[in-house]
């Protein structure tokens, strides 16, 4: 894979937030949301996960998160965007259990269906040739494609081929897999 | 210790798809952060997560 992955100093400390609530001079401003991801960088306080990625891109040296291109950016934006707002009835019908927990759904509603259509269409138009990815570097948006789809691959749905490639290769990205380890720490 | 200037709050379960975005972009900059699971307490009506 076209992938760079760089060596982290990085500690995941699970922390009773119940008990080091009040000691966080930074919960109050996360809490205003009540919403996940949210972001604290020196006491700023950004939800969105769209938005905290673009942030971070624009901040942070390392690999970059959106491509350089203007509109391949702007298609990774619509990418993020069109995931998050739509797809409602498939979200319902495949939720993120079956992707992170193992779990298998009963077969979609009509309604479920066609959202599923829409998805593999769309990912079918953005990934001609048996792409990797969805632009000519890994990107944020990848994820966010990659997880969507396997709502329905994890299930057993049926997906083309090629977008099962897709997908099962973008799971293999080291820092999804680092997630991964967290969601089942067993594993 | 100083406190961390990175905070990436997440859902306890790791069932969130927007947590696991804002989480690979922190990541794929290399730099230490540190993650503070919350108890959603509550099924997400976005993503279900927490329906298990
Ligand atoms: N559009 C938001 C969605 C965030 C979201 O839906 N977070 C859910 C977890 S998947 C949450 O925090 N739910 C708890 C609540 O809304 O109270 C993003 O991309 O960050």
């Amino acid at each position: 894979m076209a992938l760079h992955e760089k060596a982290l100093p990085f500690d995941i400390q699970p922390v009773d937030l119940g008990a080091k609530a009040q000691h966080d001079p930074d919960y109050a401003a996360k809490s205003l949301t009540h919403r996940v991801p949210t972001l604290i960088h020196d006491g700023f306080a950004l939800s969105e996960s769209s938005a905290i990625a673009e942030y971070v891109d624009e901040v942070f040296p390392g690999t970059a998160l959106y491509p350089a291109d203007t509109q391949n950016r702007a298609r990774a934006r619509q990418i993020q965007a069109w995931i998050r707002s739509d797809l409602t009835p498939l979200k319902q019908e495949r939720p993120t259990e079956v992707v992170f927990a193992g779990e298998t759904w009963p077969p979609l509603s009509p309604e479920a269906q066609r959202a599923a259509e829409k998805l593999i269409s769309a990912a079918e138009f953005l990934l001609p040739d048996n792409a990797k990815t969805l632009f000519e570097q890994w990107s944020i948006a990848d994820v966010d494609l990659a997880v969507t789809l396997n709502r329905l691959i994890f299930n057993g749905d049926p997906v083309p081929n090629h977008l099962v490639t897709y997908a099962n290769e973008q799971w293999q990205h080291p820092s999804v897999q680092l997630w991964l380890k967290q969601s089942s720490p067993g594993n | 210790m100083s406190s961390p200037s990175l905070i990436l709050y997440v859902d306890s379960e790791y069932f969130s798809p927007y947590a696991l975005s804002a989480f690979v972009a922190l990541h794929e900059k290399a730099l230490p952060f540190d993650i503070q699971p919350v108890d959603l307490g509550a099924i997400c009506a976005v993503c279900l997560c927490g329906s298990a």
